[in-house]
């Protein structure tokens, strides 16, 4: 008995240890799948935010040249926002002198009064005088929360994916996956997923229309419903993703397939801040990136 | 087709058989009401008058869904329609992603995938435009213009040797028979004659007065000058009909009058401006002095809103048409008073 108990504060110490190491192999809490994928995978290729030591400034480095490096002058950036760590939010003092130097600001919209006031519309005095359009007065913007400010239809999904659409729908990058769910009428309603261009084996979500996937769905509202093809997700409610929280950014480890606010989303397999390519998740092997949720 | 596949294709089938009889609870109570803008005691302005999602909208869309099901003809819809041109009142095409440049006709009461029958190959379209019976496509794929006329026959090719890397907008200045290419790759907008000879060049990258870091798209006014929304320096640059630069107004940020990613633009028959804007999920419209009227729009997919909302343009009655790019449709607004 002495042993076992010995043993379990043993466990139980060990544990702590290894979840308190940042970047430690402790197994995500917020992953879908395939317990054999996430086990074999945990440890290769993140999602970028653990790879890059340093949380913001990391990001930012890595980021720099990329194919989310948006600034007209690609290279020279100036340090525009820090992490405080003790508060876990951000500096925002952006340099509206600093032209286009934002690098994080063309995805991650900020909040900025216009030389130090806010416009009055000149039609809607009355209704509209004073205010923001209100998303963005939280500069990571991806929160899904910020939805819900009396800024869009209740109910509506967390549209993550839409701020990567908005560029890649043929103007910047490439087109957009045809099998985007966008609501509809039927919140939370699974019916309302994906289109009919999910079946469609000839077209999908680059242009060659080769590959589709749907995105912006709940994960486990489906996997419930085939659960002899998907794995269910291991723990959807907390997988908020919280890019940049934690022991300034190491906690925003992302190994694997993962889900926000329960929804599959294009960052679930893509990461946005990546250095080059498309950024995905797990190893390259396309295989074992499809076995994380897919069983057959 | 495995076990998921058919459970989302029936459930999506479902869901657009619900939506095309018009029989949702929801879809009733949106058509009873209106959307007017701006909300009281300011007078209204601008309102929601229609939607356009495809053949559907000239059937009850019933039988286009069984003819799906029965392995027929799909019937034509909005898909992720990007650029919209109007080519008189009742006469717009649309580019989509998915399903190429469509014809949507409301005197015929036809949509019309015109690829299909086009010599070339009209593989990703971009920007589209129209003026004196030519169709202006701009082709990512081969990346060069192709100037089609109403038959739908190809009479030109501008820019042979993948002179636009991706000619995001195309807009005709009609009055001087000339077309500006937006091409967001290059930084730069091309002009040309309707002919398809070159006359000048617009910008390079960079953030100075005339410089563009992606340019979106763009729109000409009643004198003739060019409007460019330089997407990632936020904000909305003129210059003249020599090219030159003349001003600019706009800045990046989330109060009233600034953008976080101005895509379409277009003016209407008093000279204000209409700018879409992706994040805020609404155009705003600016009087000439670049001063804030009012905006409309929020992130919905109800009829007060759009997701993603990319090409605006106005035809002569000021009514505005609205591509709704996730939504998967059209929308269309009319401007009550405008002065």
């Amino acid at each position: 008995m002495k042993h076992l108990t010995l043993a379990l504060i043993m466990v139980f110490v060990l544990t702590l240890v290894a979840l308190s190491q940042p970047g430690g192999k402790q197994p995500l809490p917020n992953f879908v799948g395939n317990p054999e994928t996430t086990a074999t995978n945990i440890f290769g290729k993140g999602w970028g935010l653990g790879k890059f030591s340093g949380g913001v400034q990391g990001v930012r480095s890595a980021m720099l040249k990329g194919p989310h490096d948006f600034t007209s002058d690609s290279g020279k950036y100036v340090a525009e926002v820090e992490f405080d760590s003790a508060t876990s939010t951000y500096d925002t003092t952006w340099h509206p002198t600093g032209g286009n130097k934002r690098l994080c600001s063309y995805c991650h919209s900020i909040h900025i009064t216009k030389d130090g006031g806010i416009a009055v519309p000149l039609w809607n005095r009355a209704s509209q005088a004073g205010k923001t359009f209100g998303k963005y007065v939280n500069p990571i913007s991806l929160d899904a929360t910020v939805y819900d400010a009396g800024t869009t239809t209740a109910g509506f999904k967390d549209n993550y994916s839409s701020f990567c659409l908005g560029c890649h729908d043929g103007s910047v990058g490439i087109f957009a996956p045809t099998a985007y769910s966008g609501g509809g009428g039927v919140s939370g309603d699974v019916s309302v997923v994906p289109g009919a261009a999910v079946l469609s084996p000839t077209t999908g979500h680059f242009s060659d229309m080769e590959h589709t996937h749907p995105v912006n769905f709940d994960y486990n509202a489906v996997q419930a419903l085939v659960p002899e093809e998907l794995y269910p997700a291991v723990d959807p409610v907390s997988a908020v993703w919280k890019g940049y929280s934690g022991a300034n950014g190491s906690g925003g480890n992302y190994t694997t397939v993962r889900l926000f606010n329960g929804t599959m989303q294009c960052s679930s397999c893509h990461n946005p801040h990546m250095s080059s390519g498309i950024g995905t998740v797990l190893s390259s092997d396309y295989g074992r990136r499809c076995v994380a949720c897919h069983k057959k | 087709m495995n076990k998921l596949s058919v459970l989302l294709f029936f459930g999506s089938a479902l869901a657009f058989a619900l939506l095309a009889s018009g029989c949702g609870s929801s879809r009733e109570m949106e058509s009873a009401r209106r959307y007017i803008w701006p909300e009281p005691p300011d007078s209204p302005r601008v309102e929601y008058i229609n939607t356009l999602r495809g053949e559907s909208d000239f059937s009850s869309g019933i039988g286009g869904f069984f003819n799906a099901l029965s392995g027929g003809a799909v019937a034509i819809k909005f898909s992720r329609p990007f650029d919209i041109c109007l080519a008189g009142e009742e006469r717009y095409y649309v580019t989509d992603a998915t399903n190429g440049v469509i014809l949507y006709d409301t005197k015929k009461k036809t949509v019309e995938a015109i690829g299909e029958r086009s010599t070339i190959d009209l593989k990703e379209p971009r920007g589209i435009a129209y003026a004196h019976g030519k169709l202006f496509i701009g082709l990512a794929s081969s990346k060069k213009i192709a100037v089609l006329n109403d038959n739908g026959e190809v009479i030109r090719a501008i820019g042979r040797d993948g002179k636009f890397q991706n000619p995001i907008d195309i807009v005709c200045d009609s009055l001087r028979n000339r077309i500006y290419i937006v091409d967001i790759k290059q930084h730069k907008v091309f002009a040309y004659t309707e002919d398809g000879d070159s006359l000048f060049t617009i910008g390079k990258r960079g953030e100075g007065n005339g410089e563009f870091n992606y340019p979106q798209s763009a729109a000409v006014d009643a004198n003739g000058n060019l409007y460019v929304v330089d997407g990632f320096n936020f904000r909305i640059a003129i210059f003249d009909t020599n090219g030159t630069y003349l001003r600019q107004f706009g800045s990046q940020g989330d109060v009233y009058g600034s953008f976080a990613r101005p895509k379409g633009i277009a003016l209407d028959s008093y000279g204000n401006i209409y700018v879409l804007d992706g994040v805020h999920q609404n155009f705003q419209i600016f009087n000439n002095a670049g001063e804030l009227l009012m905006f409309v729009g929020k992130f919905s997919y109800m009829n007060d809103g759009f997701q993603n909302p990319v090409s605006i343009a106005i035809d002569g009655n000021n009514r505005i048409f609205v591509t709704d790019n996730l939504n998967s449709r059209v929308q269309v607004f009319q401007l009550l008073k405008g002065d």
